[in-house]
């Protein structure tokens, strides 16, 4: 379904081939075989798979923390080993280090650049406010619950401008009602912002409410499966849930994942 | 932090001082065996100039090697963890200078260095410098996998990743090494004064029991305690201060 010709023409960030295989010494593992995936600009693109499918690898090697054995990214049409900054991070824990301010935190990728913080303090004053945050700046992570500290993590994935939002199970961690609050959050933080997202989750439920598009992974080694399109309506919001449409793309996502 | 919490061990001291001060009068202890509370006191109270003086000498080689072991500390965890060959080197080494007991080098200083001022420092370094180098390192590695990766995915260098994530994050596991440190730096200048000293607090414990001036001796012990517990006291004011966001319970314990 991704490989319309309307697809490809529009493709923003663009995966071909890629594997990866980790050799130990008496045995090699592969963990993702020839891996295709395209997603139009803006598009908010889910990975569902069960454990062990190699979601989390693949978002490394997208992040460039990990080579892949083949294969190429590519954002724009330009390898992403050409493009640092490219790519925004948002993981399963916040990830914010405890001495820094939740202003310095956003302000983070920043330094890493080497860019002038003066430059991105009123966007990441912005962001904060897109979050509800903007007067919590001064504070310390430690002051912060944990889906507050996670809304910063995500305005640190957005501060430099990152042409690809990376989400790997970033509201795993979260207790039930936090997390359906995080997720209109984030439809709302994606809306503003028309950022690509490539996010991974376990959740049917969570894939179905935000995605134009799930992936279905297989495990060991981790292939692109299934690939579903979700036609629902936006702006989307958890009433969508009660939908027969949003059961029916449940359902799907669940028999392809053997679940039914 | 509440007051009753203070006041426990205060009252307990208390006692013990009583305790202390009503067996030597009972007993009809002779001073020289182990002087009433009041006898010590009177002798810090008769010649304050002079046990100041000796205070200030002490304090100047615990300073000095305390110093001495933050700044050889902190560079070689940094060594040891951004190398492995490094690493490999000098681990062994590190453990040999820990399991031979620093006692026994302070002579060998002296022959060296004589019986100066650097004997008792460079003592003092060596009792100190470990615990600095272990906890260092231990800080420099214990960082979260998720931040390193978000750094590496900005294509930080090594050198940014250190002074952005490592450094910082190994503050709070430096004072927690100094907090031990400074008391050991204590220890290691005292003992260099036992070797060859014509001054120092250590060198008034030692003359002290050779002219069976007891009262001397403890005199300089009491000061000795007071010194070891206010350096403590001030390595966790200055922590507070500098690191603001780790204050409050879990104190010391990173």
């Amino acid at each position: 379904m991704s490989g319309t010709a309307a697809g490809m023409a529009a493709a923003h960030v663009e995966i071909r081939g890629l594997s990866k295989v980790y050799e130990a010494k008496s045995e090699t593992v592969a963990a993702l075989d020839d891996i295709a995936l395209t997603a139009r600009r803006g598009e908010f693109v889910s990975i569902i798979g069960p454990s062990g499918c190699g979601k989390s690898t693949l978002l490394k090697i997208v992040l460039g923390v990990l080579p892949p054995t083949q294969g190429s990214i590519t954002i724009g049409g330009t390898s992403l080993d050409a493009l640092p900054g490219k790519v925004g991070m948002v993981f399963q824990s916040p990830a914010l280090p405890p001495w820094r301010t939740v202003l310095g935190n956003v302000l983070l990728p920043i330094e890493a650049l080497g860019l002038r913080k003066e430059d991105y303090r009123e966007r990441a004053r912005t962001l904060l406010a897109l979050v509800g945050l903007d007067e919590f700046e001064d504070k310390y992570p430690s002051a912060l619950s944990g889906g507050m500290q996670q809304r910063v993590a995500i305005c640190r994935a957005l501060i430099h401008e990152p042409d690809l939002l990376l989400m790997d199970e970033p509201f795993g961690a979260l207790d039930a009602m936090t997390r359906e609050i995080m997720q209109q959050e984030l439809l709302k933080i994606w809306q503003r912002t028309a950022k690509t997202i490539l996010f991974v989750t376990h959740s049917i439920d969570e894939a179905v409410l935000l995605s134009d598009r799930v992936l279905v992974m297989s495990p060991r080694p981790g292939r692109i499966q299934r690939t579903l399109e979700i036609d629902l309506p936006r702006p989307r919001d958890a009433a969508l849930r009660a939908t027969d449409a949003f059961q029916s793309h449940a359902l799907t996502l669940r028999r392809s994942l053997d679940l039914s | 932090m509440s007051l009753g919490k203070g006041l426990k061990p205060l009252a307990l001291f208390i006692a013990i001082l009583a305790a202390w001060q009503a067996a030597t009068e009972i007993f009809a202890i002779p001073p020289y065996l182990l002087p009433s509370v009041t006898d010590v006191a009177f002798r810090i109270a008769a010649i304050p100039d002079r046990l100041l003086a000796h205070t200030l000498v002490t304090l100047y080689e615990v300073l000095a090697g305390f110093g001495l072991a933050v700044v050889v500390g902190v560079v070689l965890a940094t060594l040891i963890v951004h190398s492995r060959f490094l690493a490999d080197a000098l681990y062994p080494l590190l453990v040999i200078t820990q399991v031979t007991p620093q006692v026994a080098i302070a002579p060998i200083l002296v022959i060296w260095f004589g019986s100066g001022d650097l004997p008792k420092i460079l003592v003092a370094f060596f009792v100190a410098f470990f615990p600095m180098v272990v906890n260092t390192a231990t800080g420099l590695m214990q960082v979260d996998e998720e931040l390193l990766d978000l750094m590496r995915g900005l294509r930080s260098s090594r050198w940014r990743i250190f002074t952005m994530i490592r450094l910082p994050n190994a503050l709070p596991f430096m004072f927690a090494g100094m907090r031990i440190s400074v008391t050991l730096a204590v220890i290691g200048a005292v003992v260099g004064e036992f070797v060859a000293a014509s001054e120092g607090l250590g060198y008034l414990v030692f003359t002290g029991t050779a002219n069976l001036d007891t009262a001397l001796t403890f005199a300089a012990i009491v000061i000795l305690a007071t010194l070891g517990i206010t350096l403590f006291w001030l390595v966790g004011v200055a922590r507070r201060i500098a690191l603001p966001w780790a204050s409050g319970p879990g104190e010391g314990e990173a």
